[in-house]
């Protein structure tokens, strides 16, 4: 009994001495489930940044936000399981079809807005921008007549070693320049990857961006690019100018894809929809420059009509590694 | 533990020491830590709430004049009158009001007009601002759809510095009330630091950040290693968002009006370092305490002991026989009393042991004595047997019966047993009557009567001889004729055996001393007192003898006794 009553000073005791380590501050309320939203996203922080952050104003909703490589995020995605990720945002729709057991089909509310070129046959994906490749060059060292006009050229030793391409571990659309390459050319793809490794002369840039700095820099004279980026830099300021291959070209677009098992469905999907809304849409074209894969979208700057490539997406989803891989052995053989 | 600690009074004392000393001082450490901390971070934290309260209404207050500001140029007919015609002069008298409302504001917040399709009409900014802003996005549409509200909403310039902008935003409305362009005021990081001057210190830190938690301006610590960022991740993954972040305390101050939440960053008071090392002080005055603690209670505890062990060992040697064991006896306490005590009792004891061991062996001595005094007997009685059968060849009956009546006599009196029956006894009487007749010449008669259920009775032997010699030699011994009979009855639980005698009675001083039992009395008597002395030892004051005269002259003495037929006595040893 004597022992109890000791026991329970001493308890009381050390409970008076614990309150009074704790701090009394006060508990936040947690932002609710129905409110959040995890997106992973590959575009530049310039084009998601305001987009989320009207999606979140317009919607109360709280949104997660992890930037990184198309790869590495699709990797991510793969290996991260289910309830992690709930919209893939941005990445070549061909990289999305690559992985495609990751998502889940949905088709945006709008469908029939959209461009039919820019659609999903089975809505694995929801286009967001048309992205058509295009060739640069710089125009104080380069001439307009001499300008790179077809794909056949840069096969050939007219360009060698002046020629930015980055790096396909890098960036992704490397291998959609190096799929629409290939198909542009319809010749056997090896020969064609070789030709055009002899042609780059072992010359690699690091990633997308690199290409136009060395190009607008004079470092290199030509780059294949994108032609979002390519009008950018052209704005800014660079020393370039672009150029559309006369065998025409593919614009693959990129997409947004809502991830299998994703933790907030329907917020993920209510972000699909705001990406191809008619304000998105109209921004794209607005502020970053892009072309629209909606219909009725104003382009108030003049441009050109792109002749597009048939380019066949499945088969450059098909093949993606085992070109890839193809185009690694190359470029150490050329090493 | 508890078991080993319990078996000693040493390691009892000590840990009695230890913790009537270490708890005490720990607790109050410990209290007394948590006092201070308390009470001082209480004092400093409320401080700094009064501080970030501060913070909060410093910014609250711009955000009102700013709004004032918008509101004032957004109902200015000249602005309207520049966004409706391109009258030179209204322009003019337009960019004057802005000049002047960013001057009240702090003089380089960028007032901008645009048109209600987003175009930049009017700037005060040099160049950088931008020239159009899409009217369906972002502020400029809320600024539309709340045509009587500033909007306040923060931007990032993606082009350019890079840095976020906040920017305020006002419906500008014609006179049918429609939205004919936009009064917008930015202002960069530069604009919105002196706000908060003179308020956060170079140790503090300042963060603003929208309703979703994003920062919008951060300064001082705040601005460093995106620590405000964090502040967002805590809300997102429900942690405790205010709890300390790398070294500061955190003060959240909402603006509920705009939107916009305040949090003052403030160094830690009592940062780890300080904590670890009030900690580690109270942690090396504990163990100082410890040390001299446990030198003190184990000396004290020693001198407690060290008496109570050597007794214990001193104890432990007596039990083993060492009776020569003394305790060194140094100091007066009742510890010093309890070992001279002892040391005493053991001198005792051993005197003791000593006597004993003496009287040991004078008994021995005494018995070897008898022994050899018990080979005498045997040979008077081979000695009465030779003369009884010499005097039968000789024909003297007298010697013959004499001797057999003496060797009979003692054989009972040398044997080793203490307890006869009544019928022996009587037998004895007997003989020694008829030995006494002879030298009496037949002058007396003795006889005796014993019913035969009483004849097995024990009894302690020669308790009736002695009885019958006194009246031989006191009762008859100026008679020249007289009788002695000795009658047996049994009373209740008694036996009663009456001696009496025909003589010339006993005297009345001899009768009472004996009665009285009074041994000093009795010169001569010492018979019939031991007697009485024998039976009373054996059966108790309730026994024994007792004398009175006859009225027909002559003495009566009774011996009373237990009827006891055939066991021994208890007493009997």
């Amino acid at each position: 009994m004597k022992k109890k009553r000791w026991m329970i000073a001493a308890a009381a005791l050390l409970v008076c001495l614990g309150v009074g380590c704790r701090s009394s501050k006060s508990e936040e309320s947690q932002v609710s489930e129905d409110k959040r939203l995890v997106v992973y996203t590959s575009h530049k922080e310039e084009v998601y940044g305001p987009i989320i952050r009207e999606f979140e104003e317009r919607t109360g909703i709280w949104v997660d936000v992890r930037a990184g490589g198309t790869t590495e995020l699709l990797n991510a995605i793969r290996e991260g399981g289910e309830g992690v990720c709930d919209v893939m945002f941005g990445g070549g729709v061909e990289s999305l079809e690559a992985y495609r057991e990751c998502f889940e089909p949905y088709r945006c509310r709008q469908k029939e807005l959209m461009d039919q070129e820019f659609v999903s046959p089975e809505d694995d994906w929801t286009a967001f921008s048309e992205l058509p490749i295009v060739f640069i060059y710089n125009h104080k060292l380069v001439l307009p007549e001499n300008a790179p006009e077809s794909w056949a050229e840069l096969i050939t030793d007219k360009w060698k070693g002046q020629i930015a391409f980055a790096d396909t571990r890098k960036s992704g659309t490397s291998y959609t320049i190096l799929a629409t390459m290939i198909q542009a050319l319809g010749a056997d793809e090896e020969q064609v990857l070789e030709a055009f490794a002899a042609a780059l002369d072992g010359n690699i840039s690091a990633g997308s961006g690199e290409v136009v700095s060395e190009v607008s820099s004079g470092k290199r004279l030509v780059g294949i690019t994108l032609e979002e980026t390519a009008r950018k830099k052209i704005r800014q300021g660079a020393d370039i100018s672009m150029a559309y291959p006369k065998e025409g070209t593919s614009a693959v677009p990129d997409g947004t894809a809502l991830v299998k098992g994703a933790p907030h469905p329907d917020n993920a999907r209510l972000f699909i929809d705001f990406t191809v809304s008619e304000d998105v849409q109209q921004l794209l074209v607005d502020q970053f420059l892009r072309r629209p894969v909606r219909q009725g979208i104003r382009q108030d700057e003049e441009v050109k009509a792109v002749k597009l490539l048939p380019f066949d997406l499945d088969w450059a989803g098909m093949h993606q590694d085992r070109i890839l891989s193809l185009w690694q052995e190359i470029m150490e053989r050329e090493q | 533990m508890i078991q080993f600690i319990r078996k000693s009074f040493k390691r009892k004392l000590l840990v009695c020491f230890l913790a009537v000393s270490i708890l005490p001082f720990a607790v109050g450490v410990m209290m007394m830590t948590q006092m201070f901390r308390l009470r001082v971070a209480g004092e400093y934290e409320q401080k700094n709430q009064e501080q970030a309260e501060m913070a909060a209404q410093a910014i609250d207050k711009f955000f009102h004049e700013m709004d004032e500001a918008l509101e004032g140029l957004a109902e200015d007919g000249n602005i309207l009158k520049a966004l409706t015609s391109q009258d030179q002069k209204a322009v003019s008298g337009a960019y004057e009001r802005l000049y002047g409302a960013a001057d009240r504001l702090t003089g380089t917040v960028q007032m901008d007009i645009y048109s209600a399709e987003g175009d930049c009409r009017l700037s005060t900014g040099y160049g950088t601002g931008q020239k159009k802003m899409p009217d369906y996005w972002g502020i400029l549409k809320v600024a539309r759809t709340h045509p009587d509200e500033t909007i306040i909403r923060d931007e990032k310039e993606y082009e350019g510095s890079g840095a976020m902008l906040l920017r305020a935003a006002r419906a500008v409305l014609d006179e049918e009330g429609e939205c004919a362009g936009f009064v917008v005021a930015s202002m960069g990081p530069e604009e919105i630091q002196p706000i908060f001057s003179g308020i956060c210190g170079s140790q503090d830190g300042v963060a603003l950040l929208n309703g979703f938690w994003e920062p919008v301006y951060t300064a001082g610590t705040a601005a460093q290693g995106g620590l405000a960022w964090v502040l967002r991740q805590r809300v997102l993954t429900g942690e405790q968002i205010l709890s300390s972040l790398d070294g500061n305390s955190l003060y959240l101050e909402e603006l509920k009006d705009w939107g916009f939440l305040c949090v003052l960053f403030r160094p830690q008071l009592i940062t780890e370092e300080i904590h670890e090392s009030m900690y580690r002080l109270a942690a090396v005055m504990g163990a100082a305490a410890l040390i001299f603690c446990l030198w003190v209670s184990a000396r004290m505890s020693s001198s407690l002991s060290l008496p109570l062990t050597n007794l214990n060992q001193a104890m432990d040697q007596v039990k083993k026989g060492d009776l020569e064991t003394r305790v060194a006896v140094n100091r007066q306490d009742e510890l010093g009393q309890l070992a001279a005590s002892f040391n005493v009792m053991t001198g005792e004891l051993k005197d003791y042991m000593e006597q004993q061991v003496s009287q040991q062996k004078k008994l021995n001595e005494v018995s070897i004595a008898m022994m050899q005094a018990q080979l005498n007997p045997h040979f008077l009685y081979n000695t009465l047997d030779t003369m009884k059968w010499m005097a039968k060849a000789n024909h003297i009956p007298e010697i013959a019966v004499m001797a057999s009546r003496l060797a009979k006599i003692l054989r009972t009196s040398i044997s080793s047993d203490q307890f006869i029956t009544l019928k022996q006894e009587l037998e004895l009487a007997d003989s020694y009557a008829q030995i006494q007749a002879i030298r009496f010449q037949n002058r007396f008669s003795f006889s005796y009567q014993i019913p035969p259920e009483l004849e097995g009775c024990m009894v302690p032997k020669l308790i009736v001889q002695p009885v019958v010699e006194n009246a031989f030699i006191h009762g008859l011994a100026d008679c020249d004729q007289g009788n002695i009979w000795v009658t047996v009855a049994q009373k209740d639980q008694d036996v009663l055996i009456q001696v009496e005698d025909d003589g010339c009675g006993i005297s009345p001083e001899v009768m009472e001393a004996l009665n009285c039992r009074k041994q000093k009395r009795l010169p001569g008597r010492l018979g019939l007192y031991n007697v009485d002395t024998i039976i009373r030892l054996y059966y108790g004051d309730h026994y024994g003898l007792k004398v009175s005269r006859r009225q027909e002259g002559g003495t009566k003495a009774a011996i009373k006794l237990p009827l006891n037929r055939g066991e021994k006595v208890g007493h009997d040893n």
